[in-house]
């Protein structure tokens, strides 16, 4: 039962400053961190960094899914943490990555903006507003399968 | 138990479920802090953190997911304050932060409300949930253990009462508050349990009345009705005003049986006034709680009855309900209250959550706009205030012009003055109640007024006693 196969998504807003390029290492930093965790305990998913921030796609067992993301909450680069979905699923959107990234691609933006994904997560106000970002967000990572230029490692 | 010294703390002190101090464990380790000689800018400082509404976690996802959000909760609180700090549960979703020097209390009360309203997600279930804060620093908040908690505690039920999801630090004000709610709620209790028999038939209370204000038509100045307004005659305090004991009256459940005793009282008085010299009818507007549109049925049956039983034609009666009741799941209570033919009025508007949309999923007849709008265009007694003047006007026009696009009426509040008056007639409001026509009166006093209105051609001009 707590191994269960499930989905979660959520919003939070980046709380890291300074020049870009010490936030652009903050975030190599955490992928490189959950990457590492993730191949061990079986989770896949997929992050989004929007510059204001951040939402994360995770997949795995029940029970390893509800201490890592009580872990996650700890983390103090990002704060204001919203739920989108926790819910069981039939199979993985990314089983194929540990933690797949997009980041600032100017054309990942204006989808996302269009399906109103990024900015605060007060945005996302219905679920019909958090299906459109995580619309958004797979459809971006499956492309990148494909080749597009997206930083991701592939397992 | 009871043998075991205060000062040694065993296993008996700490909470099996989170491994946090209980309440006697903090209170020890907290005395002895506070015994220690130390220099006074040290400040050592108390937390009180209550997880608001947690009872709805129980009940929706079960207690074992309750009590693992619980654990959740210890963990986050003793991550967040540090090694310093001393953390306790206190009670069931209650807990404390002992910090021996209080320097960093405002930053880490902040981090608490920040980190705990975090979701949790447990047993497949995600749940979101927030807290309430009160601090006390010793020694000007309590020198000892006992009183530090007590003003903490005090601290915490002013930040519940201000809404929860925030935090307050403990002021004096505020325990002759809780003093005074604590009396007036022992006296409200006491007046109500005396006559506890009657109060399902009684139509006079010892300790209260119902006062009635009049309402009239702007255009005419005929009067139009009275809104029926709730006093306690406490034997002590006089004469005390909803605003202070109607809330006391709903925490500890004794506001369904006042507000039904009110409602008979009100249509009772209300058969019996004179008719006015216009040959329309008076309606009389009672106030329903949000609490009492929860019970429903109930209402809906104590409506009835009392409208049998005074003889009063249901549509010379009017509920007003406040926008935030509207907001709340009263809709099937309202439409069947309508559906008797009772009129519906939405009171205090402008002031709460309605919007748009909500507004036109309801039947009602008409718009009470709050006091403040028309209060802040240029009192009688009040300085006026700049800035804001504009703004009343705005309102007040726009509201006018909601209630004439929906084809119900307007009726302005808390109107002092002429020129008050005179801008709500040019704002397109159809109707105004406030000081300028007259202040609420005794029940014994209507007819007279009743009278006295009938021969006013003109409320713009006739003087208020």
């Amino acid at each position: 039962m707590s191994d269960e196969l499930y989905s979660l998504a959520y919003f939070s807003r980046n709380t890291m400053t300074g020049p870009p390029e010490a936030i652009e290492a903050g975030v190599g930093q955490i992928l490189h961190v959950s990457r590492d965790n993730n191949r061990l305990a079986g989770v896949t998913g997929a992050l989004l960094f929007s510059g204001g921030c951040f939402a994360q796609v995770l997949e795995g067992p029940q029970s390893v899914l509800e201490d890592l993301f009580e872990t996650i909450q700890y983390d103090p680069r990002h704060d204001n943490v919203t739920i989108l979905h926790f819910h069981a699923v039939a199979a993985r959107s990314f089983g194929g990555w540990s933690m797949a990234y997009a980041g600032q691609a100017d054309d990942l933006r204006e989808q996302a903006v269009a399906a109103k994904a990024l900015g605060s997560p007060d945005q996302i106000t219905t679920a019909a507003d958090g299906h459109g970002f995580l619309a958004v967000l797979t459809d971006y990572i499956r492309r990148s399968e494909q080749g597009s230029p997206v930083s991701a490692e592939h397992d | 138990m009871g043998m075991v010294e205060a000062a040694v703390i065993g296993s008996d002190d700490v909470d099996p479920l989170t491994g946090l101090y209980l309440r006697r464990g903090i209170q020890s380790i907290i005395a002895d802090s506070l015994a220690q000689p130390k220099d006074p800018s040290v400040r050592p400082t108390l937390l009180v953190l209550d997880l608001d509404r947690f009872k709805a976690v129980n009940d929706s996802a079960g207690h074992d997911t309750g009590d693992k959000v619980l654990k959740r909760v210890a963990d986050r609180i003793r991550r967040a304050a540090g090694p310093d700090a001393t953390v306790a549960r206190t009670s069931g979703d209650e807990f404390a932060v002992f910090l021996p020097s209080g320097d960093a209390v405002a930053a880490l009360a902040d981090k608490l409300l920040e980190l705990v309203g975090h979701p949790y997600v447990v047993n497949g279930h995600a749940i979101t949930i927030t807290a309430s804060i009160g601090i006390a620093q010793s020694p000007m908040d309590g020198a000892d253990a006992e009183a530090l908690l007590r003003s903490a505690t005090i601290a915490l039920h002013q930040a519940e009462i201000e809404g929860r999801n925030r935090l307050r630090k403990f002021e004096p004000s505020m325990q002759d508050r809780a003093r005074l709610r604590l009396a007036l709620e022992t006296d409200l209790r006491a007046a109500l349990a005396l006559q506890q028999v009657e109060l399902r038939e009684a139509l006079t209370l010892d300790q209260f009345v119902v006062h009635y204000q009049p309402m009239v038509d702007l255009a005419s100045g005929r009067l139009t009705g009275f809104e029926a307004l709730l006093r306690w005659q406490h034997p002590t305090r006089g004469l005390i005003n909803p605003d202070s004991f109607i809330p006391l009256a709903e925490s500890i459940g004794l506001i369904g049986a006042l507000g039904s005793w009110a409602l008979r009282r009100a249509c009772h008085d209300a058969a019996n006034w004179p008719l006015p010299a216009h040959g329309g009818t008076l309606k009389v507007s009672v106030n329903v709680s949000p609490l009492q549109l929860r019970e429903g049925p109930a209402l809906i049956a104590g409506i009835s009855e009392a409208l049998t039983g005074a003889g009063l034609p249901a549509e010379r009666l009017e509920i007003e309900i406040t926008e935030s009741a509207m907001a709340e799941n009263g809709a099937a209570t309202l439409a069947a209250i309508y559906a008797l033919g009772i009129r519906l009025a939405i009171d205090d508007f402008g002031t709460g959550y309605s919007s748009l949309s909500r507004l036109s999923q309801f039947s009602f007849d008409r718009i009470k706009i709050d006091r403040s709008f028309i209060q802040a265009i240029g009192a009688a007694v009040r300085p006026q205030r700049q800035g804001s003047v504009g703004g009343g006007a705005w309102m007040i026009r726009a509201i006018a012009a909601l209630g004439n696009g929906l084809g119900i009426a307007t009726v302005v509040e808390g109107v002092e003055t002429a020129a008050q008056a005179s801008l709500a007639r040019q704002a397109g409001v159809t109707e105004m109640q406030g000081y300028l026509v007259n202040a609420a009166v005794p029940a014994e006093a209507v007819p007279a007024l009743i009278a006295r209105l009938d021969q006013a051609n003109s409320f713009g001009m006739s003087a208020h006693e």
